[in-house]
């Protein structure tokens, strides 16, 4: 009887360590493809804005619905805010900001946020 | 002596069919993880081939040869600024690509996934959408 209870705990255990095996074996979270997406168009609109000197707040909003349709986020120019497409209760933002002087030699602050 | 045997034969029988019930819960278990495990990498190859066709798209904007303008004087790619030319020499993945709504390029087949990219064409800013095939 005892032969027959050690088998059976030393195939259990067998059995759990493939079992653990194989979540250790799962693969390393790499950055979600949303995540790059947003911030290859969060660079478009930075880079474009600077090449275009681009410091009106809604021109900069109608850009940001271009491409994002109807996603949430926000724009800053300067000292003004403007929040977009503001419904949900999503918490995750990625931003990214630029700083350039323009052609009258005045510097611009753009920062963009978007909610995901 | 026959009670003893008996005895034993029933605690083997018994032995074996725990063993294998223990078995087949653990390999239920297994199995769930298994399959659980081939869902995330086929969802981590999706996303993989979505990033792909985005830096694919991000290497056409940055080439002169293709899409990229080039400035006259530098003679340096301009980021994000394009032109129409060698359209016909763009990779076969793109099935379909519009400026601002307007086809400037349509292989006519079923498109995949659309993408769309902040541009300047033409000194204003732009939408760029590609579409890439099945």
């Amino acid at each position: 009887m005892n032969k027959g209870i050690l088998f059976t705990i030393d195939a259990i255990i067998a059995l759990l360590f493939v079992g653990l095996m194989g979540l250790i074996l799962q693969v390393p979270n790499i950055e979600s493809a949303e995540k790059i997406l947003i911030n290859n168009r969060i660079s478009d609109l930075l880079i474009t804005s600077q090449r275009l000197e681009i410091d009106s707040i809604d021109k900069l909003e109608e850009n940001y619905i271009k491409i994002f349709d109807k996603k949430e986020g926000y724009i800053i120019i300067n000292s003004d805010k403007k929040e977009i497409n503001k419904n949900s209760n999503k918490y995750r933002i990625i931003s990214q900001n630029i700083k350039y002087i323009n052609s009258s030699n005045k510097e611009i602050y753009i920062e963009i946020g978007v909610k995901y | 002596m026959m009670l003893v045997k008996q005895k034993k034969a029933q605690v083997m029988i018994l032995d074996v069919l725990i063993f294998i019930l223990l078995i087949i819960i653990i390999l239920s278990i297994e199995t769930k993880i298994i399959i659980s495990y081939k869902e995330d990498i086929s969802f981590k190859e999706t996303e993989i081939e979505i990033i792909k066709n985005d830096f694919l798209i991000e290497i056409y904007l940055l080439d002169c040869n293709y899409l990229g303008k080039i400035n006259t004087q530098t003679k340096k790619c301009m980021p994000n600024e394009i032109e129409i030319k060698n359209i016909e020499k763009i990779n076969s993945y793109f099935c379909e690509i519009k400026i601002d709504d307007k086809k400037i390029f349509d292989r006519k087949e079923e498109i995949k996934n659309k993408y769309k990219r902040g541009i300047i064409y033409k000194n204003k800013f732009s939408v760029l959408e590609v579409g890439f095939c099945e």
